[in-house]
């Protein structure tokens, strides 16, 4: 095993390009122009052009930030126009009836869409996706028809007008270089919240976005940091409602139409999900409809082919491309003398070390006494009429190791996916240590102690190694100490893939990564839904090694498994279900010559068939559960 | 007791008209999971299509339907085809492109057509009393037209080979294909399917109500108003919901005020979906586990 590498070392340079950290960089950066802009511009040219385009273009910007965090999130939000709409009109109310105190209106303005996207969100943040996208849309609907309807107090149809503009001191931000200015703070204040609650929680944000189930496995509650991500989004929206409306003058319903969304989603999706993306989104959209003033069909037609042509052909935006070209670039300055080493990067002797563990390794007895972990009490699942799992239990002690067998379609995914949260059961119980948790969120059931791994290939894909690691360790409540982690690290391979991108890896070793996520939370219970499926026969005796890992820690691990070899090598008790019930379950020896276990697999109704098959197959032959015979022969039997 | 009676025709027509202009919505959902925005887009087109033929071309009015029926299905099969194809999976990516045909398709009818209004008269004229109320014949035959489209997209979906292999598409693409289904072939023209239902319910209800670039607007609001609240991807569920709205469009038009209507419609809504979040007849499936 190769315990020398230093972790931190290989390819360091390629993948910090496509670490999300480099915002912290760019935001100052940003900062720095716009303060340039507001304070010079109108000072050096005092041109009206750019009196008016400048906070033209930062209300989309900031709009297009409402959109931008949401996508972050992975939610598609059209809910820019309502939120500056509750921004605007408390900027027309408090400026009109209370105070102009330029300070105040941007609290204000900030926090009252903020506070209201609180309850909004309980209710809209249930919903998936597309749906959250569709009620977005009913919302900006909502607020337009409540501005027309409450006439008393925001002046319905015919808007408020003669609203006083932001002061400050003797500073009136009305017009000219005073109004950029303005315009410039606030839109700075909007970006330092997105930027602040994009880098503070970017490692929840990146995960929801790329891998919201393996997120939530590892125990983060993707509700939670959507909220954060909704109530941050509205308080952006209305800074950028209060710059229009300061800058007009008059609050109008029309100011605030559900359609102008579409524009923000453009701008969002143009510019891409780098953060700086918004903000050239909102130029090249200020730009356009700038230049098409007088024939607004063109700059529609044009944004609408960008749309189409981004989503196509460049889906991290123009912000992408041109990260994508800059890298292009260093590449090939780069290129003499350094030849890319990483695809030829010699393997360690791999062969070697799992053969020992196949001779060293010694099954486990099977643990008797001791506190029950998990107990499972005539579990079911049913989907419409079928009877996915009928009324299966069983029980896990401290250290104890599971098999469950059976033939494709017994049941088993099924089974994890309702102890881990995944599903809710349609019957029966789930208790982790004497607490009844049947039905839990995964979330919730990760925080109670137990982690599952999934059939397919299940990482954050896009990030490196390290970066899944310290994901993991952000969402869980539970980690294992930094040797522990070290041991796992070398035992899987991944020691020396440290700073490597997970999606660029071996299926091999992100099948790997995808176990040592959930055995690094420390969980109580470890369930396993076929961790060796589509590893090379060298690749699995790592498998022996983990499980045996986590047991002698005291996890109890359920593992679901077609390979034969490996489930006699490591389970102690096997459970063999077949449609959805338990067929059998006790020692491997017992179970694996059950004639009832063996008719499920094969298909062999016959008793003279049954004892010479018993005879003479190896159990590993099991592996390959012959589907549909079994129905065949029980055809031909009737 | 005339003016209910009055109220609860004019809110059953004006439902069958929704659920005319929800059908193709909720398909292109139910069957290819696509949100089309480009909805209202396509009901506009139907709407110039027959406008043109018949006022401008001079040909006659069910003519320029049937121009509007092939010409938005075959533009709708060609934008499937090379476009949402090819991002089928990445629900945001097509809401994306479907608004980016939304802004295209408005913005050719603006340049076409110009920003005003056009006077479209469609076909049919006259009214028929039933028990002393007063039914325009349109409207009757948009009720007709609106039953036989239902009918058919439900024998379509449920009694052919081909909407069993829609179903099984919807269902598990992979496995489908795996079993011999041909997702380029039948995708695009469940899609095509749609959006003709799109441009048919244009060219037969803008002489009703008004035919301008930006008319698509409300009727991808009521589309969205019918599936929310029929429940995402249920058809059935879809079609009463139409007819609710319709309804509660008529009544409290009638009773309480105009504005109030499509507030009242909206709230609803919102409150709905605390209450029972998959809709009126939706799956719980909408609802994150």
């Amino acid at each position: 095993m190769p315990k020398n590498s230093a972790p931190s070392t290989t390819s360091t340079k390629r993948s910090a390009v496509r670490r999300r950290g480099q915002h912290v960089l760019l935001v100052p950066g940003i900062t720095l122009v716009l303060v340039a802009l507001g304070f010079f511009v109108p000072k050096l040219t005092a041109d009206p052009f750019l009196i008016s385009f400048v906070p033209t273009v930062l209300i989309t910007m900031l709009a297009s930030m409402h959109v931008w965090l949401l996508l972050r999130v992975n939610l598609l939000s059209f809910a820019s126009p309502p939120f500056m709409a509750v921004g605007g009109y408390v900027l027309a109310l408090v400026a009109m009836n209370v105070t102009s105190n330029a300070i105040v209106l941007i609290v204000a303005c900030l926090v009252v869409p903020a506070v209201l996207a609180i309850p909004l969100g309980l209710v809209l943040l249930r919903l998936r996706g597309t749906y959250f996208a569709l009620v977005t849309f009913v919302l900006a609907q909502v607020v337009v028809l409540i501005v027309v309807i409450a006439e008393g107090p925001l002046g319905g149809s015919s808007g408020l007008s003669g609203i006083p503009p932001a002061t400050l001191g003797a500073t009136q931000f009305a017009a000219g270089g005073e109004l950029v200015r303005f315009s410039v703070i606030v839109a700075l204040v909007g970006m330092g919240l997105a930027a602040t609650v994009s880098i503070v929680w970017r490692r929840h944000f990146a995960a929801l976005e790329e891998n919201e189930p393996l997120a939530a496995s590892l125990g983060l509650q993707p509700w939670r940091y959507k909220t954060y991500a909704f109530i941050s989004a509205a308080g952006v929206a209305g800074l950028a409602g209060l710059i229009l409306i300061n800058q007009l003058g008059n609050a109008h319903p029309d100011s605030f139409a559900p359609l102008s969304a579409v524009n923000h989603v453009a701008a969002s999706v143009i510019g891409g999900p780098s953060f700086l993306g918004p903000a050239l989104g909102a130029l090249i959209l200020a730009w356009l409809v700038h230049v098409f003033a007088s024939q607004a069909q063109y700059s529609q037609l044009l944004l609408g082919v960008a749309l189409i042509l981004v989503t196509l052909f460049a889906k991290r935006g123009l912000t992408g491309l041109v990260v994508d070209a800059a890298k292009l670039l260093t590449r090939a300055i780069s290129r003499p003398g350094s030849p890319d080493a990483e695809g030829i990067e010699p393997r360690s002797a791999e062969g070697d070390t799992t053969t020992r563990v196949h001779t060293t390794l010694t099954r486990r007895e099977s643990v008797t006494t001791g506190d029950v972990v998990l107990s499972v009490d005539a579990l079911s699942k049913r989907f419409g009429g079928v009877a996915a799992v009928n009324g299966v239990s069983l029980e896990l002690r401290e250290g104890d190791i599971l098999g469950v067998i059976g033939p494709n379609g017994a049941g088993k995914t099924t089974l994890i996916n309702m102890i881990s949260g995944a599903m809710v059961p349609s019957g029966g119980r789930v208790t982790l240590a004497g607490k009844t948790v049947t039905g839990s969120s995964p979330q919730m059931m990760s925080r109670h102690g137990i982690a599952r791994s999934y059939q397919q290939t299940s990482v954050f894909s896009s990030a490196t190694v390290r970066e899944n690691l310290r994901r993991a360790q952000a969402f869980s409540k539970r980690w294992v100490t930094d040797e522990e982690l070290d041991e796992l690290l070398r035992e899987t391979g991944l020691d020396a893939r440290l700073d490597d991108i997970a999606g660029d890896l071996p299926y091999g070793l992100q099948k790997l990564l995808g176990l040592l996520l959930p055995l690094a939370t420390r969980p109580a219970v470890l369930l396993l839904d076929e961790p060796a499926a589509g590893l090379e026969v060298s690749e699995r005796g790592r498998i022996d090694q983990l499980v045996e890992w986590a047991a002698v820690r005291g996890s109890a691990v359920l593992l679901v498994e077609h390979d034969m070899d490996l489930v006699r090598r490591i389970c102690p008790r096997l459970l063999v279900m077949d449609t959805g019930k338990e067929l059998a379950h006790g020692t491997p020896e017992v179970v694996l010559t059950n004639p009832d276990v063996i008719t499920a697999y094969l298909g062999v109704a016959d008793d003279e068939e049954l004892a010479d098959i018993a005879d003479l197959i190896e159990p590993s032959v099991l592996a390959e559960p012959a589907a549909g015979t079994h129905r065949e022969e029980e055809i031909h039997r009737g | 007791m005339g003016e209910f009676l009055q109220t609860m025709i004019g809110g059953l027509t004006l439902g069958a008209q929704y659920a005319l202009m929800a059908l193709g919505f909720s398909l292109a959902f139910g069957i290819l999971r696509v949100i089309n925005f480009a909805h209202g887009a396509f009901y506009v087109v139907g709407g110039y299509l027959a406008y043109w033929i018949t006022n401008e071309v001079g040909l006659p009015y069910v003519l320029g339907v049937i121009v509007a029926v092939l010409g938005t299905a075959a533009i709708g099969y060609v934008f499937e085809l090379f476009i949402i194809e090819r991002r089928i999976d990445d629900h945001l990516a097509t809401i994306v492109m479907t608004l980016g045909a939304s802004l295209i398709g408005g913005a050719a009818m603006l340049s076409l057509f110009g920003a005003q209004a056009v006077q479209f008269e469609g076909g049919l004229t006259g009214t028929f009393r039933l028990g002393g109320v007063f039914v325009p014949h349109a409207r009757v035959m948009i009720i007709v037209v609106a039953g036989l489209a239902i009918a058919a997209v439900y024998l379509l979906l449920y009694k052919t080979q081909v909407g069993n292999a829609l179903r099984a598409l919807t269902d598990d693409r992979e496995m489908a294909v795996a079993m011999g289904m041909r997702p380029k072939v039948l995708f695009p023209m469940a899609f095509a399917i749609a959006t003709g239902l799109a441009g048919l319910t244009g060219a037969l209800v803008t002489p009703q109500f008004s035919l301008a670039p930006f008319v698509g607007e409300h009727v991808l609001m009521i589309s969205f108003l019918a599936v929310i609240l029929g429940g995402l991807g249920s058809l059935p569920g879809a079609v009463i919901a139409s007819v609710l709205v319709g309804l509660v469009e008529a009544f409290v038009g009638t009773y309480v005020g105009g504005s109030w209507a499509p507030l009242i419609l909206f709230t609803g809504i919102l409150v709905l979906l605390v209450v029972r979040p998959s809709g009126l007849l939706g799956h719980r499936t909408i609802i994150d586990a």
